[in-house]
């Protein structure tokens, strides 16, 4: 079974401490010694993505946020705990130079088998062919990228190996001189 | 009467034997006839011909043909690990025990009431360089690759418990041999990408004769200096029919230097921050794996 590892902060959701009319929901978050609201959107088609992408994949949320905040919203997107099997949060992330780095290896599966997508390519630099690019999505309401993903997602489902697949489709090198 | 000979011998030798090695920081300063501080001293007319001046600066003359060029040298705003020697490094790491700092033993005895730790591993991480643009991600091959040294906890940590995480059994103080370069703190982290403040720091905390007993020659694994070549090996001449004399024209790396003075001197102007040492570390090693790149790329 291929699992597939999903950033979420402007890759799936748009949240901020920002006070703003238009947002899917908001959470009650306790840090810093007071509460504080936050108010989320979600990006496009989202409930359809993770209800498809579940059925092909484990599905996995992988976030450098702090887990206080990160577990109510995710607690949120998925209510009866039937989509997402597994979260990992900041404090598994690796801190290097300035930005969080996620490292796949730590759930100790088969590496041919994952696939991350994130909006931040610094995150991907331990495993670069797995990483799957996507913009950032801040507030369009017209974005259709996670329903473009989907066709792609579905061919990895059962390869032996997602990573050439991944390369040849999202990765192209600068040739400069 | 016959004058007395006025014939007068030079010195003579004979040459037995060529050695190549390679030089450290104190022999690219001793080599170097100018130290290079400001942008345009890259290439500057006591770096040889040809420059914009009619004669070299060092040695006068007038001609290439007459002047082999002179070295200048760059002063590093921090002195970091010899990135041409990473390998050599994490070869280093893993032999030396980091809570004690002496070398590892063969086998794997401890102390009565040593504490358990984990072991850890030294590896090099290459990462390729990318940026994200509509939906790609570029590898930008013109800038060298990122090189890190990850420290890994070794051993059998099991993953079966899903919901458990893997290395809660760490100690909390396990990874505190890491020099701290106020990052925040995670204990609990089964892997750390080491900054190059660290790694510098780690290795000169090291006592020098058990280096040498590691990998030969320790003054080898750190750089201070980055030598500049002449000007005849970067930048070229062209005659053109024009009234207003030569144009030269400058290769990769000398723009290559010229980005490293810049980025030390503007380092400079940080000095006072508390952060200086950790920033700077990073940014000088940066530039220098640019400079090394493009030397290797001509």
């Amino acid at each position: 079974h291929n699992l597939n590892y999903f950033s979420y902060a402007e890759t799936l959701v748009h949240s901020t401490l920002d006070h703003c009319d238009n947002v899917d929901f908001t959470l009650q978050v306790f840090f810093n010694m007071k509460n504080h609201t936050v108010y989320v959107r979600q990006r496009p088609h989202l409930k359809m993505f993770l209800e498809k992408v579940a059925q092909m994949f484990d599905l996995v949320i992988f976030t450098a946020s702090q887990r206080i905040y990160a577990e109510q919203l995710i607690d949120r997107l998925d209510p009866d705990g039937r989509l997402i099997s597994h979260r990992i949060y900041r404090e598994s992330c690796i801190f290097s130079e300035g930005c969080y780095t996620k490292d796949l290896t730590i759930l100790g599966v088969d590496l041919a088998k994952v696939v991350i997508v994130d909006n931040t390519p610094q995150v991907f630099q331990l495993q670069v062919d797995n990483g799957i690019p996507i913009k950032s999505w801040f507030d369009d309401p017209s974005d259709q990228e996670l329903v473009e993903l989907l066709p792609f997602l579905e061919t990895l489902v059962g390869v032996e190996d997602v990573r050439p697949i991944i390369s040849k489709t999202f990765h192209h090198t600068l040739e400069q001189n | 009467m016959e004058e007395p000979s006025l014939e007068v011998k030079m010195p003579e030798a004979d040459l037995k034997a060529v050695k190549f090695s390679l030089m450290t920081s104190s022999d690219m300063e001793k080599l170097s006839s100018a130290s290079i501080i400001e942008m345009c001293d890259v290439t500057n007319a006591k770096l040889g011909l040809p420059n914009g001046a009619p004669q070299c600066a060092t040695c006068g003359s007038q001609s290439v043909r007459d002047c082999d060029g002179h070295f200048g040298v760059i002063k590093l705003a921090a002195t970091v690990h010899n990135p041409c020697f990473i390998e050599e490094v994490v070869q280093l790491l893993n032999q030396i025990c980091p809570g004690c700092l002496t070398l590892k033993q063969n086998g794997d005895t401890k102390k009565d009431g040593a504490k358990l730790y984990p072991s850890v591993i030294f590896k090099m991480l290459t990462s390729p360089r990318v940026t994200l643009s509509r939906s790609k991600l570029h590898r930008n091959t013109s800038v060298m690759d990122k090189i890190s040294i990850i420290a890994e906890v070794a051993g059998g940590v099991t993953h079966n418990s899903k919901n458990k995480a893997p290395h809660e059994t760490l100690p909390q103080d396990f990874w505190d041999f890491v020099p701290d370069d106020n990052q925040p703190p995670q204990s609990n982290v089964a892997k750390k990408i080491l900054s190059p403040y660290q790694v510098f720091h780690m290795l000169k905390n090291l006592d020098p004769e058990l280096i040498n007993q590691v990998t030969p020659r320790r003054e080898l694994l750190f750089l201070s200096c980055l030598p500049v070549t002449p000007n005849c090996h970067r930048v070229a001449e062209m005659q053109y029919g024009h009234s207003d004399g030569p144009r030269l024209a400058f290769d990769d790396r000398t723009k290559a230097y010229k980005r490293m003075v810049d980025v030390s001197k503007r380092i400079d102007d940080c000095r006072q921050h508390p952060q200086f040492s950790v920033f700077a570390s990073s940014v000088v090693t940066s530039r220098v794996m640019e400079c090394l790149k493009s030397s290797k790329a001509t």
